[in-house]
């Protein structure tokens, strides 16, 4: 197998979409890549040597933090399985990240929800530029996205996804923590990625309903914001990683 | 006149524009903003108390260094006189500055060189065929204070490529750059209704390109992160301050 250059790294459960992914990624890509899925759900099918499935019953986070310890890619996707991205997405997201002076950029795409599958690029839903940002009503909060993207040794220098996410918002947590290290955010205008519209294993997501009573908002909340609900630009609760023995490495 | 937030600078000639340019960002942006044109043409008609224009014979690079060193705005969006910029542009520019965790944030609007179509997105680099060569944009909003510090443009460029190379000063000073991914604020260039200083132009490109290549592309042909020579400054009797 050729190195990958990017790894597509997630907590994964669709696996009636995985195919499809691949196939997308397949047909319109030339950068070597790789995903790295973990989850519960075993595949009924053959997967391809470049798409490695890991058994895990951890949280999703977890997953995600598993995933990402056993890619190889320089560059690492926190993707999901419900995800469709626009054509050539690998090819320019390594593009714009190559062209990047700063190692600790936080490459995005743009999200659109509701994919038709039907309807070609550009014919499904518009992106939702306007939502791309930490807190909306703040004027200095940043630019955040889903399906960032950074370099591995990024990932690694910040010892990784906090252990106290359990679902949701780790990637979010993640990208505050990039930019308070230094780092910018970049967002690709030419690639786009839409979310399938859920009709089983609902996402403990925001449009889900993840609210205030949801632990890992409630753990958000607690990192980054002050008493006012202000985004704040350094995180007030110390990082804890995973260990190690927590984790493993099958690869 | 209210302080400007924002100076919309340009070396400018095409004055049967500026009105125009004028009513369109009046109408579609909240944020106070200027305008500071210089050039040889004067224009015929009365201007805004906010749109400054200064009269230059001087090369475009010293127009340039004029608008932007009487410019009074905290953020410079570059322009040029012929481009049409869509409602909202300014606003949204200045949201994504105010977004940026990066003082040297250079933030660009999606750029095309015609009225219609999509953007042209992989335009953005003045070496394209170099994979690394960085991301840069046309019509940028940066802090003016970061043009202070920086001394400005390199008066040895006749005509184009002053603003490529500040550009990338910027980016090794540790900047940034942004392109707003929107389709709704494509910048756009207008047709050339007469060519534009041709004479200049033919002396003016090859020249100008062979400089801004000696400054930042190393001998085995890759993109240097670090200016390869030390920046040439106007000199202060060169650029008039009329405000």
């Amino acid at each position: 197998m050729e190195k990958p250059i990017i790894s597509l790294v997630a907590s994964a459960i669709r696996t009636q979409h995985w195919l499809d992914l691949y196939e997308k990624l397949s047909t319109d890509n030339t950068i070597p890549f790789e995903i790295v899925f973990v989850g519960h759900m075993y595949p009924d099918f053959v997967l391809p040597e470049n798409f490695i499935y890991i058994y895990s019953e951890a949280e999703a986070i977890e997953c995600y933090e598993t995933a990402y310890r056993n890619s190889k890619g320089e560059y690492v996707s926190f993707f999901a399985d419900d995800i469709v991205p626009s054509s050539h997405f690998l090819n320019e997201m390594c593009a714009y990240l190559r062209r990047m002076w700063n190692d600790k950029v936080v490459l995005l795409p743009r999200l659109a929800f509701e994919y038709d599958p039907d309807a070609r690029d550009g014919k499904c839903t518009p992106p939702l530029d306007s939502c791309m940002v930490a807190q909306l009503n703040n004027p200095e909060a940043p630019v955040v996205g889903a399906c960032f993207t950074i370099k591995r040794s990024l990932w690694k220098e910040l010892g990784g996804l906090d252990r106290r996410f359990t679902h949701i918002w780790s990637d979010l947590d993640m990208q505050l923590r990039i930019y308070e290290a230094g780092g910018c955010p970049f967002v690709s205008p030419t690639t786009i990625v839409w979310e399938r519209a859920h009709t089983e294993h609902p996402r403990l997501s925001v449009k889900a309903g993840a609210g205030e009573d949801n632990m890992d908002v409630n753990f958000f909340n607690k990192c980054w914001l002050d008493e006012n609900r202000i985004l704040l630009k350094k995180r007030l609760i110390e990082f804890q990683p995973f260990t190690d023995d927590e984790i493993p490495i099958v690869r | 006149m209210q302080k400007p937030v924002v100076s919309i600078i340009a070396p400018a000639i095409n004055i049967e524009y500026w009105q125009e340019l004028y009513t369109m960002l009046c109408a579609g942006n909240s944020i106070p903003f200027e305008i500071v044109y210089c050039g040889y043409n004067r224009p015929n008609f009365a201007l805004p108390e906010n749109f400054i224009y200064i009269h230059s014979e001087a090369k475009p690079p010293q127009c340039f260094e004029t608008v932007w060193r009487n410019a009074i705005g905290e953020f410079l969006f570059i322009v040029t006189d012929d481009l049409v910029v869509p409602p909202g542009t300014i606003d949204t520019l200045y949201v994504y500055m105010m977004r940026m965790q990066n003082e040297r944030a250079i933030v660009s609007a999606r750029f095309s060189d015609r009225l219609e179509g999509p953007a042209q997105d992989n335009l953005f680099c003045f070496d394209l065929a170099n994979p690394r060569s960085p991301v840069l944009g046309c019509a940028t909003m940066t802090r003016r204070k970061v043009w202070e510090e920086l001394g400005g443009l390199d008066r040895r460029f006749n005509l184009l490529w002053s603003d490529t190379d500040m550009q990338m000063r910027i980016l090794e000073a540790g900047g940034h750059p942004f392109i707003m991914p929107s389709e709704n604020h494509i910048v756009r260039e207008r047709p050339h209704i007469r060519p534009r200083l041709i004479g200049d132009l033919k002396k003016g490109k090859p020249l100008d390109k062979v400089l801004l290549e000696s400054l930042w592309i190393n001998s085995d042909g890759s993109t240097s992160k670090n200016r390869l020579d030390a920046l040439q400054p106007y000199v202060a009797n060169e650029i008039p301050i009329v405000r």
